[in-house]
This record gives C-alpha cells, sequence and structure tokens, in this order.
C-alpha cells in the first residue's frame, strides 16, 4: 500500500506528496528546537526510558555474573583445601604478605610455633618463628635472607630454596615462589631420606675408592710414592721400592724423606751431582708444580723421576727404570747413523747418474731434430722435385700427341709409342711420389673426410682403367655401389686406382679384375680382385713399402710405389687395409671404410673418363631436333664420331625410324623444346614404350631451370644444357650404352674363384689407430 | 491457579454499585478499616455525580485522605465493571503518603511543575529499607499528561511513576481528580507512596506496527489535532487505510486500528479519540506535525493480557495484587470481542484492582491502548547481607 492513495489523479498525488515531504522537512528542522512541547518531552521520555531499560538489562546480567564467580570462588577455595590436605608436601599461601591458607604438614613443621601459623600470620614472622624454634638445628642459608629477598624483589618470581635441618636428624626443602605480585607459595619436602642415602653412599663411595687407588697404586708399572707437605712418606708401591733398591722399612709411611736422601748418600746409589740439586728441584718443583729429571742410578742405572705437587701441597713422585730404554735406543741411534751415511751416498750416485742422462737425453734430443729436419727437408725437396718435373712431362706427352698423329702409319709410329709409354710411367711414378710427399708431410688437412659416394667413384674408376685392361686383354669388371662412405675424394680415388692398376699389371692376358662392395656391420668393404700372380706370404708385409715388390713381378714393373701410397692414404683416413693372396691364382685388397648416411646424387662420369680420340663411336644413335641447322650440325659431328645417326625432327619421325628399323637404338639425343608443345622426356617414354627397351637418353636443352631437370631424371635421361661441350658429351654416350649394356644393377658376383679361403692367406696388414 | 480463594492481604477493597452517592460510598466503605489506612484510593464512575460522592466521602472516611479520580469503567474485585464505586484502603502498616496537587495544569508550565515536585519530594522523608514509587491521576481531557509526566519524571529522577488520566465514561467532556476530599478538574494528582511491600512496575500493549507509514502532514499538537495525514484530510486517509467508510469511524474502529510511533525496538500506541466534523482526528496522546506512524495491528489480547500479568517476586511467589490502570479503549476492543467475561475472570484471579483510563503514564511517557499497574508482592524477611 503506497503511501498516497492511488486511486487519486496523478496531479492530487504529486500535491500530497509535496505535502508529505514538506510536513517532514518541517519536522526535521524543529528538531533542534527547544522548549517546551507535549511531543518532545514525550519522545526524550521515551529515549530515556529505553536506555534505562538498557542499563537495568546489564545490571541484572552483571549481578547473575557476580553470585556466579561467588559461587564459583568458594568452591574453588574448598576444592584448594581438600586437595592440599591430601599434599605430601607441606603447602602455604601468603597473600599480601599474610598467611592465606597452608595445610597441616606445613603447619606441623616444628611442633612448637605449630600454633602461632594462622592465617593472618605475616610471613616475616613466619620466618622469625622458624629460625627460632627449638627444632631448627641448621638451614644452609639465613631465613632472614630469604624473607627479605622475598619483601624486596616483589617482581622477582623466581624460586628461592632453602635446606632445613631439624631435630631427629629430620631434613626439609622449603622453596618459596612468588606466584604473582600479591601471592608468595611455600613449599615444603621432606628430603630426609635422600639426605641419609646420599650419606650413606658417599661413605661407601669414599671406602671403595680409596681401595681402588691402593689397588691402582700397586699395580702401576711405574714407581710411585706419595710424600706429605713436610716431606713424609705417606703411600708407595713395591715397583718404587723395586727401582730404588730400598728395603720397605725406609719407605715405610711416616718415614721422612731426608731418611730416604741420606740413604741413598750412603749406598752410594745416586751421583754426589745429582745429590747436590735436590734443594733446587725442590724449589722447582714449589714454584713450577712439577719436575721431571733423569738421573744415573747405582753403577748403570737410569732413572727418570717425576714429581708434581699434590692438592694437598704433598708431592707424588714417580720412578721409571730407563736403563734398558736408554740402552735400546743408543743401539739404534748408531744404525740410524750408519744407514744414514749409506744412503747419502747412494744418494750422490744416484744423482751423478742422472746429470749424466740428462746430458745424453740432450744429445738424443739434438740428434732427433736434426733427423727431423733432415726428413722434413728431403720431404719438401722430393715434392717440390716431383711437381716440377711434371711440368716438362706434361708438355713432353702433348708433344708426342702431336708426333703420334704426324708419324701414324709410319715406322716412327711403333718408336713414338714406346716413347709415350715411357713418359706415362714416368708421370705416374712422379704422381705416386708426389702422393707420397704429400701424405708424408703429416700435415692435418692433407686429407680432408667427408661423405661421399661410391658410385661416382666407382665408375670413375672403370671409365679411367677399362682401356688399359683392354689394350693387356685384361677382363676389368667395376660393380658400382651406391653407398656413402666417410673418406677423402682424392686419396680414396687415388688409392682404388693403384690397385686396380696393380691388379690389370700383374694379371696375365685372357685374366680378370673385379672391383666391388661388401656392407659390413656399418662398414663398406671395398674389395678388388685379381686373377694375377699373387703375392707369397713371406711378401705381404713388405709390399707396402716404398720401391718394393714381390720376388715374383717381372722386372720393369715401375718402382712399387702404389700400394705405399695405398698405405698411407688408408692410415691417415682411418681405413683398413688388408690383403689375401695366393701366388699363382690371384689376390685380393680390401679397404674398410666407415659407412655414413647419404643421399644418392645423379652420378655422372663427367671427366672421369678419358678414351682416345680415335675409338669410334659404333652405335645407332636417334637423334630428335626439332632445329633443322642443329639437327645437320650433330648429325655431322656424330657421324665424325663413327656413329650411324637417325635424325629425326619430331616423335612421329622418330618413331617412324624406330619401326622401320626393326631394333631400338642404342641410345636417344633429344631437345627438350620440340614443335607442337611436345617435350623430349616425352618422346623418349614414347620411343621406349614403341620398342619395348629401356633406351639410354640423353637431354640436350638450353632451359637450365630445375623443373626440367626433375622431369628428366624422374624418367631416367641424363641432361646436358647447350651449348654441349663435346668433351662432356661423347664420354656420356660412351657411359650411358655402356651402362645399359653390362647392366646397372648387376649383382655383385665373385666373377673367377681367386684364391682359397684358408685363414693363413687372410693377413691383415695394418690396423690403423686402436681399429680392431 | 487462576481462581485464588483469597482476597489480597495487604490492601483492602470496598465496591458498590448503588446508584446513590451516599449509599455507595457507606456501602464501599463498610468492609475498610479507615483508622488503620494510611490512605484511600476512590476510582469513581461516570454514573455516580461526583460532588455528591465527594461530600459523602469526607463524612465516612473520618479524615482518612481519599486520593483518585472519574472513571471510564472500574476494575474491582468483579473484574471490570462499569458503575460501581471503587474504594481501596493502603493499611497504615505498610504504606506511607504524601500528596500534591497540580492545579491549572493547562497549559502546563513546567518549570513551575518541576520546582514544586523538587520541592515536595525533599520534603518527603525516607524510610529505611522501604521501597518508594509514585501514582500520578491527571484529568485526562487536560492533554497535558505528556509533558506533566516527563516533567516529573526527569525531576524524581529515582522514583518510578505510574498513572492513568481520569475518564468520564467516554463522553469526553470532563474528568475530576480527587486530592484530599475534594474534586479538581485541570488538575492532576501526585501521590508519593513508601511500603515495606515489594513492587514490580507491569506494562504491556497488545499491538504489533503493521503497513506501510503514515506522515501526519497538518496538526495541532498542543491540541493533539490532526488534520492531514499522507497529504489528505486525515480522516479519509485514515478510513481509507483501515479500509472502512468514513461514516462507519467509531471508537470500536479507533480501539481496534491505533496508530503505532515506532522509536528503536519499542512501539508506542498513539489512540485515536474522535473524528471531528472537518475530517480532524484527535488523539489521545502526544503526535506531532511530519511523524512517521504506522498502523498497529492487535495481537490476541486475553493472551497478552494473561502474560503480562503473570508475575513472581524473586522466590517466585504471584503478588498480592495488582493496581491497574486500564486503557479504556482495550476494554471497548474486549467488548467488542465480546471477551468481557473471561478478562474479568483473568482481572479477578490475579487480584487486579483500578479503573480504565484515558490514557497511561509509565517511565515518564503517556501512553494509549496500554495496560499499566504496579504488583505489590509480600514483603519478604530480608537477611541481613
Amino acid at each position: 500500500m503506497s503511501l498516497v492513495d492511488p486511486n487519486d489523479a496523478p496531479e492530487v498525488q504529486i500535491a500530497k506528496q509535496a505535502k508529505i515531504i514538506d510536513a517532514l522537512m518541517r519536522r526535521a528542522n524543529r528538531q533542534k528546537d527547544v522548549g517546551p512541547s507535549a511531543f518532545r518531552a514525550f519522545q526524550s521520555a521515551i529515549e530515556l526510558q529505553q536506555q534505562v531499560a538498557a542499563q537495568i538489562r546489564d545490571l541484572a546480567r552483571a549481578e547473575t555474573e557476580l553470585e556466579s564467580a561467588r559461587y564459583e570462588r568458594e568452591r574453588t577455595r574448598r576444592n584448594l583445601i581438600e586437595a592440599l590436605s591430601s599434599m605430601e608436601e607441606g603447602f602455604a599461601l601468603f597473600t599480601s604478605g599474610q598467611l592465606d591458607l597452608c595445610n597441616d604438614l606445613f603447619s606441623g613443621l616444628a611442633p612448637d610455633i605449630a600454633s602461632e601459623i594462622v592465617p593472618g600470620l605475616p610471613i616475616r614472622q613466619f620466618f622469625d618463628l622458624v629460625s627460632d624454634s627449638v627444632h631448627l638445628v641448621s638451614s644452609d642459608r639465613g631465613l632472614d635472607d630469604v624473607a627479605a629477598a622475598l619483601q624486596e624483589y616483589p617482581e622477582d618470581s623466581t624460586t628461592a630454596s632453602i635446606v632445613l635441618e631439624l631435630s631427629a636428624d629430620r631434613w626439609y626443602q622449603m622453596s618459596a615462589q612468588r606466584t604473582s605480585r600479591e601471592n608468595v607459595v611455600l613449599l615444603l619436602t621432606e628430603i630426609t631420606a635422600i639426605v641419609r642415602q646420599n650419606r650413606v653412599e658417599k661413605e661407601t663411595l669414599i671406602d671403595r675408592q680409596a681401595d681402588y687407588l691402593q689397588a691402582v697404586f700397586q699395580n702401576m708399572r711405574s714407581g710411585v710414592c706419595t710424600f706429605s707437605e713436610t716431606g713424609t712418606v705417606l703411600m708407595n708401591n713395591a715397583r718404587f721400592r723395586e727401582i730404588l733398591d730400598l728395603p720397605a722399612a725406609i719407605l715405610a709411611p711416616g718415614q721422612s724423606i731426608r731418611d730416604l736422601l741420606k740413604y741413598l748418600r750412603d749406598h752410594k746409589m745416586v751421583r754426589r751431582e745429582d745429590l747436590a740439586k735436590v734443594d733446587v728441584w725442590r724449589r722447582e718443583l714449589t714454584s713450577r708444580g712439577w719436575l721431571r729429571k733423569r738421573v744415573g742410578h747405582g753403577v748403570d742405572r737410569v732413572v727418570e723421576i717425576h714429581a708434581n705437587r699434590m692438592p694437598d701441597a704433598g708431592f707424588l713422585v714417580e720412578l721409571k727404570d730407563l736403563t734398558l730404554e736408554a740402552r735400546t735406543k743408543e743401539t739404534l741411534e748408531n744404525r740410524v747413523m750408519e744407514r744414514t751415511a749409506e744412503l747419502t751416498r747412494a744418494n750422490a750416485e744416484l744423482v751423478r747418474e742422472y746429470q749424466e742422462k740428462a746430458v745424453v737425453e740432450e744429445a738424443l734430443l739434438q740428434a732427433k731434430e736434426r733427423a727431423e729436419a733432415a726428413v722434413s727437408s728431403k720431404t719438401r725437396f722430393l715434392a717440390a722435385a716431383s711437381h716440377d718435373l711434371l711440368q716438362p712431362i706434361n708438355a713432353a706427352k702433348l708433344l708426342i700427341s702431336t708426333l703420334q698423329g704426324l708419324t701414324r702409319d709410319t715406322e716412327l709410329s711403333h718408336l713414338v709409342d714406346r716413347l709415350n709409354g715411357a713418359f706415362g710411367s714416368a708421370e705416374q711414378l712422379l704422381h705416386s711420389l708426389l702422393d707420397i710427399s704429400r701424405l708424408e708431410s703429416a700435415e692435418p688437412d692433407t686429407v680432408t673426410p667427408t661423405g661421399l659416394c661410391l658410385a661416382a667413384l666407382m665408375e670413375g674408376i672403370y671409365a679411367d682403367q677399362s682401356l688399359v685392361a683392354e689394350q693387356k686383354n685384361v677382363r676389368l669388371d667395376v660393380v658400382p655401389s651406391s653407398a656413402f662412405v666417410r673418406s677423402d675424394p682424392i686419396y680414396l680415388l687415388r688409392s682404388v686406382q693403384n690397385l686396380v692398376v696393380n691388379a690389370i699389371q700383374y694379371t696375365e692376358p685372357g685374366g680378370r679384375v673385379l672391383v666391388g662392395c661388401r656392407r659390413k656391420a656399418g662398414h663398406i668393404v671395398l674389395e678388388v680382385w685379381d686373377t694375377g700372380i699373387g703375392i707369397a706370404h713371406k711378401d705381404q708385409d713388405r709390399i707396402f713399402e716404398e720401391f718394393t715388390r714381390a720376388d715374383n713381378v717381372p722386372a720393369g714393373s715401375g718402382m712399387g710405389l702404389g700400394l705405399s701410397v695405398v698405405d698411407r692414404a688408408c692410415r691417415l683416413l682411418g681405413h683398413t687395409l688388408s690383403v689375401r693372396s695366393k701366388p699363382g691364382v690371384g689376390t685380393v685388397f680390401r679397404i674398410q671404410m666407415e659407412r655414413v648416411e647419404g643421399e644418392r646424387e645423379e652420378a655422372e662420369p663427367a671427366g672421369l673418363m678419358k678414351l682416345s680420340e680415335d675409338t669410334a663411336l659404333e652405335h645407332i644413335v636417334l637423334v630428335i631436333e626439332n632445329d633443322r641447322d642443329a639437327l645437320y650440325a650433330i648429325t655431322q659431328l656424330l657421324e665424325q664420331w663413327g656413329a650411324s645417326v637417325l635424325p629425326a625432327h619430331s616423335r612421329e619421325e622418330a618413331a617412324t625410324f624406330v619401326r622401320d628399323m626393326g631394333i631400338p637404338p642404342d641410345i636417344i639425343l633429344a631437345d627438350y623444346q620440340l614443335d607442337d608443345g611436345d617435350t623430349g622426356v616425352e618422346v623418349v617414354s614414347h620411343i621406349r614404350a614403341v620398342t619395348g627397351a629401356h633406351v639410354p637418353a640423353i637431354l640436350i636443352t638450353a632451359d637450365r631451370g630445375e623443373p626440367v631437370r626433375r622431369d628428366a631424371l624422374q624418367n631416367d635421361v641424363s641432361v646436358l644444357t647447350k651449348p654441349v661441350k663435346l668433351s662432356r658429351l661423347r664420354p656420356m654416350i660412351m657411359w650411358k650404352i655402356r651402362r645399359f649394356q653390362t647392366g646397372e644393377d648387376a649383382p655383385l658376383a665373385i666373377p673367377t674363384k681367386v684364391g682359397d679361403d684358408s685363414k693363413d692367406a687372410e693377413h691383415k696388414v695394418r690396423v690403423p689407430g686402436g681399429h680392431a | 491457579m487462576l481462581d485464588s480463594p483469597h482476597g489480597p492481604s495487604f490492601v483492602q477493597v470496598g465496591r458498590s454499585d448503588a446508584p446513590d452517592a451516599l449509599c455507595a460510598v457507606q456501602e464501599a466503605a463498610a468492609g475498610l478499616s479507615v483508622a488503620d489506612s494510611c490512605f484511600v484510593l476512590a476510582f469513581i464512575p461516570d454514573a455516580l455525580n461526583v460532588e455528591a460522592v465527594v461530600a459523602a466521602l469526607d463524612v465516612v472516611m473520618q479524615g482518612t485522605p481519599v486520593f483518585g479520580c472519574t472513571t471510564a469503567g472500574q476494575i474491582t474485585g468483579e473484574g471490570y465493571e462499569s458503575d460501581a464505586l471503587l474504594l481501596l484502603a493502603f493499611p497504615r502498616a505498610n504504606f506511607r503518603c504524601a500528596s500534591i496537587l497540580f492545579e491549572n495544569i493547562r497549559p502546563l508550565s513546567a518549570t513551575q511543575v518541576a520546582s514544586e515536585a523538587q520541592r515536595f519530594v525533599e520534603k518527603f522523608q525516607h524510610t529505611a529499607r522501604w521501597n518508594r514509587l509514585a501514582l500520578l491521576l491527571a484529568d485526562g481531557l487536560s492533554k497535558q499528561e505528556d509533558l506533566l509526566v516527563s516533567t516529573l519524571e526527569s525531576v524524581l529522577s529515582d522514583l518510578p511513576i505510574f498513572g492513568g488520566s481520569a475518564g468520564d465514561g467516554l463522553r469526553f467532556e470532563q474528568t475530576f481528580v480527587l486530592h484530599e476530599g475534594r474534586a479538581h478538574s485541570n488538575a492532576a494528582v501526585l501521590l508519593l507512596i513508601e511500603t515495606n511491600l515489594e513492587f514490580q512496575g507491569v506494562g504491556f500493549d497488545h499491538f504489533l506496527p503493521v503497513g506501510t507509514p503514515i506522515i501526519i502532514t497538518d496538526a495541532n499538537p498542543n491540541e493533539r489535532l490532526v488534520y492531514e495525514i499522507n497529504g489528505s484530510p486525515a480522516a479519509l486517509e485514515y478510513a481509507r487505510l483501515v479500509g472502512c467508510r468514513v461514516a462507519d469511524l467509531s471508537p470500536e474502529v479507533f480501539a481496534e486500528n491505533p496508530m503505532l510511533l515506532q522509536h528503536h525496538a519499542d512501539h508506542y500506541v498513539r489512540a485515536i479519540n474522535d473524528a471531528t466534523d472537518g475530517h480532524a482526528l484527535s488523539f489521545l496522546a502526544a503526535i506531532d506535525d511530519g511523524l512517521i506512524l504506522t498502523l498497529g495491528r492487535g495481537r490476541e489480547i486475553l493472551e497478552t493480557l494473561t502474560t503480562g500479568l503473570s508475575l513472581q517476586d524473586k522466590e517466585g511467589h504471584t503478588p498480592d495484587f495488582i493496581l491497574g490502570f486500564d486503557c479504556v479503549l482495550r476494554r471497548l476492543e474486549i467488548e467488542q470481542k465480546q471477551l468481557l467475561h473471561e478478562v474479568s475472570r483473568v482481572l479477578q484471579a490475579r487480584r487486579v484492582f483500578g479503573f480504565n483510563t484515558y490514557g497511561e503514564q509509565q517511565s515518564g511517557v503517556h501512553m494509549n491502548q496500554t495496560f499499566v499497574g504496579v504488583a505489590f508482592f509480600e514483603p519478604q524477611d530480608r537477611a541481613l547481607p
């Protein structure tokens, strides 16, 4: 329900609200008025009334609490008194210096004052009463002191404790503690039993200790005697008398030390000079508290005297018979001296020897340095000489090459060929020398092992050596491997080349040489087999040395540097080189290399093949080229090289040639960009499809872009860029055809039985740097 | 327990419903030991002539001081009565008394009242270990009770004051207070009482504040007249809030729907006396312009009465008797609800004596529609602490 009748017209409601506000404002303003008004009187009255009511409530509550507190206090006090009565200790509480309550045990401490210990007794007076009691025998501190302390230091809450001895051997401990500013608590504990027991235990202990001491005394290894302050004997053991060789009477308790000394003097047991010092010693003992002397005794004995002052101003004398000890020591000292002298002499000898040795070492070092310098300079000289010699030989070879052309088909021709061969050998020799000198120089960057693919290397070997083998009528087979190894490309090539050259050289015409690889647990083993003359077991070690050849090697086979180069290179590269051979059957050399992961790159034989110009290209070559001039030029060139050329302008022409011919061409050379958007790669695929043979193909293009290259390689088509270098084109044609004919994926098989597998034929030559 | 077989021990009660003043006085006083009484309280019904009663009392009481007033109903030993003269005689053995009459209280001179009361209370000798209280009887139409009682409360600070306003049987014409045998209008009587009885003050009402606030927007505080509430003519707005027609407004409606003034946790009833022709409302207690009131809703009146009268002293004894000042508006409501008989039985059982007032005073406050009283207990032997 609202303040204003909601049925009223809005303006009426507003007017009413205004009145309400006005009235409230008027009233609010009047609050400050003074002077009589019925309502104000009423208002102040009700306020007062409410205040009074609140106060009355508080008062009533307080009264209730007070009442219950009073009851609680009474009860607590009753409980306390009951508890105190059952305590086994005397207890008294003094409040504001006056006895408030105590139990019977407390008040009954001393019967003659019990009647005066009543509530209200001042604490001071209590202590006076106790100290005046006839029953008090003693106390460990003044009772007055405790009372004074309690009054003087009201803040101090620490316990003051006092032991009281009462008549009839009764003992009490009285503890006074101030528990608050007003309250002092006295606790009375009976300790009679403890005191008596302590007393008994103490007496027993003293007796036992005396016995114990006596026993210790008697059993000591030293002689011991104690004297009183005045110098009379108190106690001694048998050992003491034994050392001094004294009768027991002299050392009976109560005898004076003077009598003892007199006895010693009379029996001449002590040297006179020692006796004269007795007074000095005594003073020393008195002032310092201890004394230690060694004196001769009797004829040949030594006694050590040890004197100490005792707490009761007497002193204790301890004797040790050092006679034996002194003798032993003397003997020992003599021996030590002798030994020392010996050692000193030996040492001097050693020093001299060492010095001599040092001189020799110095000389050796200088000699070594000189030798090393000599070797180094020799190596450098050899390298320089070999290199310099190669220049004129190169020139000579060029001239001979020209001469061969000029003298072809003359009677001189034979002579020139011999000349050419002689220079070839000289060049080979010089290359080997150069290699050895480089490998010898031991410079860290001589070899740089990297990950390399064996395929290119092996193909290069084949290209280089196939002609030589052919000329000697030795069949050379290389089974390329796509494995990657960690090695130096130059020296590995040189090593394999040397092995292959050797194999061909020492294999009779009609024999075979095979190069291939095996995988072997993280390694690749490159093997060179031959069916040559073999190496005798006794020579297998020597053959790796410079200028060494096996006995069965025919004269004029070179200087024997090849294997030496192989051996050095393998050692530097960390490869394991081994040989297995049987004279008359054949030899196999193995190079074991670390295998690495790598990606096979399309290897090209470029630059590795050295074919003589006059080897004819007796193959059928299909050339596809849409440019007529270009087609003519390449056709002329190929025909000059000896090939049969099928020149085609387009896919159709090419297909027609192939169809007409009935057999696939040996190789296809194709331009990439053909007419009508056709590409060389597509035409190659087409021809291959038509002929059903995977004809080798080379793409010749001016486009050096990667897409073209990738397209070609995916279709097994090699790429040459225009302008074509003829020196590359020809070897590549040769290589591709040969690869196709021999079969790229021919399995590695031992074509000929070479040697046997007996263990003694296998001979590891060297184990490089710690590898097994 | 409600029906006690015995009457009170420490007050003598006489009543008479004789229509003649002298007869009534004689009848009522018949059982009283006037000579042994300290003072007598007389509560006069509207039916009797005040002057006649006063004259009769003068004769009958033989010098024993008589105080009292005209009423709007009496609470005798029989419960509520309307036409009975009630006399209460307080024995000398248990009571000491002194009185002062304040005349011409309208308008009230607070300073004069204060200084007179001060002097008066100083003269009143204190008896050791007796309890003191004050009774106030005031002209019920003077409209000065608020100021009067609060002034007295501040002067008689350590003295509890209980009071009732005289009535005239709901005629609201003229009321009288009696002082030493004489009737006064426009006056008030203050009695200082000492007693060896234990006593407890009683005060309760049966209302709870409900509903929205009511703001007095125009009023005459001196006349307790309210012209407007909530910006509307007072009677119209009140009728709207109560939910009846203006024409139906009556003392019964007012009795059932009083207004309450809230102050902190407590509330105080502001009873409505009447609706005037100008749609103003006249009140029986102090009001003010701008005052915020709420309507009161009555609780179970019989229950609150029973609970309010269930008193015990520290030892658990019930009161010997209760002197009660009960608002006439409560009685109207009780009659309306036809509870007169039940309430009378309760009053009888609790030995309540007194009258129906036009207003009640307690703790310096003038109120309406409450029951105010003093419960007297038999004195206990006070052991020395």
